[in-house]
């Protein structure tokens, strides 16, 4: 039950904050491997399964834009965030800041 | 068949057909690419068993195909009992019973208004059947999420069911143009035979179609024309899942119409002979009787199907994102 708890509250933290990342790392285009290649180097760990269908997700609310395009020889999904999305990250970004300076003193 | 290539057909046996080449094909590069990166670390090609942890992080193929199909909802109950991945398939099987009981409930209130079946609670009867229907799903799916969970770590892609390869556009322009033949065979016979009820046997050369009986020949005579656009879209653009539930719309729309035009149109057969006996008249009696109920259940069934059709087809345009191909972008 205890371990349960946990999960479920960390699932909960680290929802909104693996949007935030994706929004950011996204301003450079990436392909869905890449992206999460590239987040993990920066320490944030997202699973497959959450961040993949992640991408279709925010590219249907208008948040990213994406491309079939060859790579290597291989045809590939690149993503970019568009410029709603920019915005929007912008907004989540002074919230994100004022959360975290309200922790940090309450901590 | 290559272990990845085996998971990914299994996760788009779950995927919709619209989406299911895009969403297979993105997630199949994904995969490849983390292996050839793996691959390349390691300085040498990946093990069996090193391939199967990497499909097994990606989860089983019915959560994956959950996961693009969810829009984050889940079922809460004091907890989670059904999880964002599960949802839409719990959702969808509650619709699914849910669409069954409702047709069931209608044709029971028709069938009660025009005195074929004595007066039913209907409202509590629904009420009782869905609560009783959701309770049972919740049930199963609940347990199935359970086990998911606890076997998320252990489960093995080399047990997944080998699925049929998925058809190529060639074999289904072939299926198109067998359909098209099979339909055009099919009309070739409804227009060449002059009196169909001669075909019922020779105790039926007594009876004469009545007036309701024309229109039920237009009735199948259109819907079936109208069904020859499904294997000719197919034939032009076989990739194209779009726009199928106007020919629903179309096909069905036109035998309900013609249908509801015979069922108030009186009677399908007559005697021949005004002269007749009471046995061909009762023999005509009986045939209407059973082409009233039978035609009656034909049209609840087919509109229900159309409505379905057409829901789930404007459903699906209303969410699909602009400019989203509706076919495989190769």
């Amino acid at each position: 039950m205890g371990d349960d708890l946990y999960e479920n509250l960390r699932m909960e933290l680290r929802r909104g904050s693996v949007i935030v990342a994706a929004l950011a790392q996204l301003r450079t285009e990436h392909y869905g491997y890449a992206l999460r290649k590239a987040l993990e180097d920066q320490g944030m760990s997202v699973d497959e399964d959450t961040l993949y269908p992640l991408l279709r997700r925010l590219e249907s609310q208008g948040l990213l834009v994406s491309e079939w395009r060859e790579e290597d020889r291989r045809r590939k999904r690149f993503y970019r965030i568009s410029r709603t999305g920019e915005a929007l990250l912008q907004r989540l970004l002074v919230e994100w800041r004022d959360i975290n300076t309200a922790l940090k003193r309450i901590l | 068949m290559d272990l990845v290539e085996r998971y990914l057909l299994n996760v788009r046996t779950y995927l919709p057909s619209g989406r299911a080449d895009d969403l297979v094909a993105e997630l199949g590069e994904n995969i490849r690419a983390e292996v050839e990166d793996r691959e390349e670390r390691a300085g040498r090609p990946l093990t069996e068993d090193e391939r199967v942890a990497v499909l097994r992080a990606h989860g089983r193929p019915l959560l994956v195909a959950g996961h693009y199909r969810s829009d984050g909802r889940r079922l809460v109950l004091g907890r989670e009992v059904i999880g964002p991945a599960l949802f839409p398939f719990f959702r969808f099987s509650l619709i699914a019973a849910g669409a069954v009981t409702g047709l069931v409930i209608a044709y029971g209130a028709a069938a009660s208004m025009i005195g074929l079946w004595r007066p039913v609670p209907w409202f509590r009867t629904a009420v009782f059947y869905l609560s009783l229907q959701f309770g049972i799903a919740t049930a199963i799916f609940a347990g199935l999420e359970i086990w998911l969970r606890r076997t998320a770590q252990t489960w093995d892609p080399r047990r997944l069911p080998v699925p049929r390869k998925p058809a190529t556009p060639g074999s289904l322009r072939v299926q198109a143009a067998i359909q098209l033949v099979a339909i055009g065979i099919v009309l070739w016979i409804w227009a060449a035979v002059p009196d169909p009820l001669a075909l019922l046997g020779p105790r039926l050369a007594d009876l004469r179609p009545g007036p309701a009986w024309r229109f039920l020949y237009l009735g199948v005579w259109a819907s079936t024309v109208l069904s020859l656009l499904t294997p000719a879209l197919t034939l032009v653009r076989p990739g194209l899942h779009r726009f199928r539930w106007l020919v629903s719309l179309f096909s069905g729309g036109a035998f309900i119409a013609f249908a509801l035009a015979s069922l108030w149109n009186g009677a399908w057969v007559l005697p021949a002979d005004p002269r007749s006996g009471i046995e061909v008249v009762d023999l005509a009696v009986g045939i209407n009787a059973g082409f009233k109920l039978g035609l009656g259940l034909t049209v609840v069934v087919t509109g229900f199907g159309s409505v379905v059709d057409v829901a789930i087809g404007l459903w699906r345009e209303l969410r699909r994102p602009q400019g989203e191909p509706g076919i495989n972008p190769g």
